[in-house]
């Protein structure tokens, strides 16, 4: 019947044959090897093009492109210096003093001032009339310009992680006279933006007056190809040369012209479970599902064996705080888990339901493998999948939920952007994980300056969130770039950016 | 006369029927534009003060007039995404839902008319019954999966066509065409099946009436009597499937647009629906239900040009 | 040769229609294997004497799934065009037979319907609803209902001035006597074309839906799932998305050629 159907196809062949051989001609041929790559992803960037209003990772990976913090984060993790040369702190850690760099260009040719910076840094830490763009930026009391080159900032409190904040695409500095951020962004990047055609592609330029080592690509054009699967089609068809973010059932797909990169996704992937809600509140229930669940078993059904099996909430790119002892904390034992489950007075199991976001298909996949696991220790568990803004509103704001299977990421480069959500009093607990001993910690790592103890501290976090059962930990999922060969020098970072700058055409 | 002005007012009706259902869909889904911006950085604070700015914190018929206000003066609003407004973002989406529906819709009547004619003239040879067996097969296809088959056969293994090599009018006319004509061959091939089969059918069975064996008694030649009398009569029910069908291939480019990475009104009205961006969403829903409800309107008015004994009335 | 060639259609529409009963039924009684089980070792593995249509992505067996999913699709269909064609004869019959204000208002909310094309408003009813299989039933059974209800109220108009509906009324029999003991037994050929033709669709419309990602959710499994699902494996596994089709395709055609020979039969 498959030969029947191709036979059959003949016939069509017959009716195309008149009109299609000029596609050939027409639009068989990119523009490759001319300096210009054709980059799929995901999504449009659909909150804002403007640095100070993206919030999705998908929109701040491209905009890192464009835009540039006083500090930028290098493919290693560590903070360089970007659009200030240098800066010093104070004694008291309350006050960085920032020497801009000279001659440091905006796309539109005019050199940045001490009065940009200033414009930039008011704007997130809302002292322009905004709310602050993040938390942590409002801890900015007071920006002052000293001289033309330098710009001090004072805290309102210590905290030894501000310079990673100032790292991120959020903190980029932009001119103070563009009031067309949303459709025309201007930043000191090594793209400058070109045009944007929406939900179709974005395109960027080389920006040849770059204060560092300038781009080798003289066009980036991100498309936009929403499904996974059309995105391989367009990879061999020829109209893609890089998508990231790909899976191991993806990449198996591509053909030889490709070379495949692999990284990790930097995120914490886990069935996160609603510590408030019943059965959830009994600790032996959580470490009852953390022993049903063979971690090894997901990784090798959903990606291959690829991956890195994780224990609490770190994963190994912050080398760091990262203890690889948690994950080995609980291995599958049913028979444990059937025990704990009595203990705690479920002797027959439960139901339970796990709301996974539909857009996102390893998480989908990984709740498919878990359903099946829970089974074994009585545990009936329900998918249900919901679209990533109800996720939003109910899930993660709304915190109704019974258990989510969802990746967490860090925006800044500090531990602190992992564990400060499970404070018992944090805005953003959403799994409403509380614990005296957690919170006590968390209060005062917070003080603490010396970086030793900060990392011994966070480590002790890390430790009870897994003792405790926070979650169930699973695994920091491998990542896959596709890259056609005609291109070379991609490198991964330990945040969630695409930098297009280091690509180069290969000869 | 009064028929006209009757036919415009319930078309108008329907219109705001439909706004008003959608703006009632959309304050029962939970989420809205205001979590979708702030994403994992929402706070209840934040929330709230963001829906104020936005002036979502208002009851929801002053919304709904304000909004019919503005879309009647043209104005759509501006997406709450993109921060353009809205009139302008769809001026492109529409050139190409436009095309792809245009295309289709030729694809179809082009495909299914001259062959239709030809197996009901020929009926019993061997090649009309072979497009019967190829008719049920389409007919029983998903498009989506025919728009993956033609990408799999001509665009991987003969390279006719780049996928998702879709290039803007603007850029490349012909390129942009050809893009085009080639997702439209999956909308047109299932439809053109179906009314291939009909108008045989129609056509066959109109030539066992008594009025055409009066025709050839009178001395008409086959050709004459096809032509002039059947096919006149046959080709009433293929228009009403036509005009239905219009509708149909404004959905199905829904679908086909996700498979050729079409960048048009599909998948601008799926993003905006789960990006709670309810200007563009509305727009969009409006536009489609009002070249819908336009189309079939044509398709009214046509009945009694090609059948006299239709009368406007009737309806 | 004309009598042949009905034969010809009546047998294979009978012999495809028989083996998804089969199928559909034997995954009622017993299927191969637990649909939903796993096996990393036998991922996306070929044709085997174990497997006759292979493994999916998750190493579960193909052929156990097909059963369970065909059994969704065709319950799927069935509760739609079930809801679709009651509450179509009821309001069609409703608003046919007596006409008027109550027509007027009931048919202008059909036209409403009617000019949201079917996808788009199912995917607005499944914003509204959240995805899922009875989600999609209800969805889709609501996309259905005005079609329905145009055909069946046209049938209405057109017997409720028929001389022996008159001579009924004028007997006395009272107005749902006559909708539906006298009227609606003479709709039915007309309802029973439509009934396949909405069939059909429906199950075109279940696999568009899952295509668009608001169908049948995992780890349930319907045709039009597997046939999206199974798209992403098309240059590793193309026996997966093959065979899914053709069970697919297998089923539609057993419709339409089963009402093709009814139709010749009876005209």
């Amino acid at each position: 019947m498959n030969l029947l159907k191709i036979k059959k196809s003949f016939l069509i062949i017959l009716c195309l044959s008149l009109f299609l051989p000029t596609v050939l001609c027409a639009c068989g041929k990119t523009e490759t090897g001319n300096g210009t790559i054709n980059v799929g992803i995901a999504q449009d960037l659909e909150d804002s093009l403007d640095p100070h209003k993206a919030v999705a990772a998908g929109s701040r990976e491209v905009l890192f492109n464009i835009f540039e913090g006083l500090l930028k984060p290098d493919p290693k993790g560590d903070l360089i210096p970007a659009v200030a040369e240098s800066y010093q702190v104070s004694e008291d850690g309350l006050t960085y003093t920032f020497k801009l760099r000279k001659n440091v260009r905006f796309h539109n040719g005019r050199i940045v001032t001490a009065e940009d910076v200033k414009f930039s840094l008011d704007k997130i830490s809302g002292k322009l009339g905004d709310e602050p763009m993040l938390p942590v930026y409002a801890l900015m009391q007071d920006v002052s310009i000293a001289d033309e080159e330098t710009v001090v900032v004072t805290l309102s409190e210590k905290d030894v992680d501000f310079p990673a904040y100032l790292a991120m695409v959020n903190a980029a500095i932009v001119p103070n006279d563009n009031p067309n951020m949303d459709s025309d962004p201007i930043g000191t990047g090594p793209f400058r933006f070109e045009s944007r055609s929406i939900q179709d592609q974005i395109v960027m330029s080389r920006f040849d007056e770059y204060w560092g080592t300038k781009a080798y690509l003289s066009k980036v054009v991100f498309k936009i190809v929403p499904e996974m699967d059309t995105a391989v089609m367009n990879l061999r068809g020829g109209s893609l040369d890089m998508y990231a973010h790909m899976t191991t059932d993806q990449i198996s797909q591509l053909s030889g012209d490709f070379q495949v990169l692999e990284g990790t996704m930097n995120l914490v992937q886990a069935l996160y479970l609603n510590n408030a809600r019943k059965p959830f509140d009994d600790e032996r229930v959580r470490q009852a599902l953390c022993y049903a669940v063979d971690r090894k078993a997901v990784l090798d059904l959903t990606s291959e064996g690829k991956g890195t099996i994780i224990g609490s909430s770190m994963f190994p790119a912050f080398s760091k705080y990262y203890m690889p002892e948690l994950s080995k904390y609980y291995t599958q034992d049913i028979e444990k888990a059937k025990d704990l489950l009595q203990e705690a007075g479920y002797p027959n199991g439960f139901s339970m339901s796990i709301t996974v976001p539909s857009n996102y298909q390893p998480h989908i996949n990984a709740a498919q493998v878990l359903v099946e696991q829970l089974k074994d220790i009585g545990v009936t568990a329900k998918i249900e999948l919901v679209e990533w803004n109800t996720w939003l509103s109910e899930t993660y704001a709304g915190r109704n939920f019974e258990s989510t299977v969802i990746g967490v990421d860090a925006s800044y480069l500090t531990a602190r952007a992992l564990l400060e959500r499970f404070y018992s009093k944090a805005d953003n607990n959403f799994t409403n994980f509380s614990d005296p001993e957690y919170d006590a910690l968390y209060e005062k790592v917070i003080t603490l300056t010396d970086d030793e103890e900060k990392t011994a501290c966070y480590k002790e976090m890390e430790t009870i969130l897994t003792e405790k059962a926070a979650n169930v930990y699973i695994q920091d999922m491998a990542e896959f770039v596709a890259l056609r060969n005609t291109f070379e020098g991609y490198q991964f970072y330990p945040l969630y950016v695409m930098d297009m700058s280091k690509v180069k055409p290969k000869n | 006369m009064r028929y006209a002005i009757r036919k415009l007012v319930t078309m108008i009706l329907t219109i705001l029927m439909v706004s008003l259902l959608v703006f009632l869909a959309f304050s029962i889904i939970p989420g809205d534009p205001a979590t979708q911006m702030l994403g994992t950085n929402a706070t209840a604070q934040k929330l709230e003060a963001l829906r104020a700015q936005m002036g979502l914190d208002r009851p929801l018929l002053i919304r709904y007039l304000e909004w019919v206000k503005n879309f009647i003066s043209g104005d759509m609003g501006i997406s709450y995404s993109y921060h353009v407004p809205v009139r302008q973002m769809l001026y492109d989406k529409l050139g190409i839902m436009l095309t792809l529906t245009g295309l289709s819709f030729l694809l179809i009547v082009l495909l299914s008319i001259p062959l239709g004619i030809l197996t009901a003239k020929y009926y019993d040879r061997y090649f009309a019954k072979a497009f019967d067996v190829l008719n049920q097969l389409f007919m029983a296809i998903p498009p989506f999966f025919i728009g993956i088959l033609i990408t799999y056969l001509f665009g991987l293994l003969m390279h006719l066509f780049t996928p998702g090599g879709f290039v803007s009018y603007k850029s490349d006319p012909w390129g942009y065409f050809l893009y085009m004509l080639t997702a439209s061959f999956s909308i047109a091939l299932p439809k053109a099946a179906m009314s291939m089969r009909l108008l045989k059918n129609s056509v066959l069975s109109e030539a066992k009436l008594d009025y055409v064996r009066t025709a050839y008694s009178r001395g008409n030649r086959t050709n004459q009597v096809l032509y002039r009398h059947v096919l006149r009569n046959a080709l009433i029910p293929v228009v009403t499937f036509l005009g239905m069908t219009l509708a149909d291939i404004v959905a199905g480019s829904i679908v086909i647009e996700q498979v050729f990475s079409i960048p048009g009104f599909g998948r601008l009205l799926i993003t905006s629906i789960s990006n709670r961006d309810y200007p563009v969403a509305q727009a969009i829903i409006v536009i489609i239900a009002f070249l819908v409800v336009v189309i079939n309107f044509i398709v009214d008015s046509l009945y009694p040009l090609i059948d006299p004994r239709v009368k406007k009335d009737e309806q | 040769m004309n009598n042949n060639r009905k034969n010809h259609k009546l047998y294979i529409g009978l012999i495809l229609a028989g083996l998804i009963v089969l199928l559909i039924l034997a995954g009622l009684i017993r299927s191969p294997y637990p649909p939903q089980k796993m096996e990393a070792s036998l991922k996306l593995a070929g044709i085997s004497a174990a497997h006759p249509m292979g493994c999916d992505q998750f190493g579960r067996d193909i052929l156990s799934r097909v059963m369970i999913g065909a059994r969704t699709t065709f319950l799927i269909a069935f509760v739609t065009n079930a809801i679709g064609l009651f509450f179509g004869i009821l309001i069609g019959a409703l608003t046919g037979y007596f006409g008027g204000f109550f027509d007027e208002i009931l048919m202008r909310f059909n036209d409403v319907m009617l000019s949201f094309p079917s996808i788009l408003l199912a995917l607005v009813l499944i914003a509204l609803m959240g995805p899922g299989t009875y989600q999609v039933m209800i969805a889709m059974g609501i996309v259905f209902i005005p079609s329905y209800a145009r055909i069946v109220r046209s049938e209405f108009i057109r017997f409720r001035n028929m001389d022996y509906v008159l001579a009924i009324r004028l007997m006395g029999g009272s107005h749902l006597r006559i909708m539906f003991l006298h009227i609606l037994p003479n709709v039915k050929g007309t309802i029973l074309t439509s009934l396949i033709i909405g069939f059909n669709n429906a199950v075109l419309c279940e696999a568009a839906m899952s295509f668009l990602g608001i169908g049948v959710q995992p780890p349930d499994a319907s045709l039009g799932l597997m046939l999206s699902e199974a798209q992403g494996f098309l240059f590793r596994a193309p026996s997966y998305a093959l065979l899914v089709g053709f069970v697919m395709i297998c089923m539609i055609l057993s419709f339409s050629l089963l009402s093709d020979s009814l139709k010749e039969v009876q005209g």
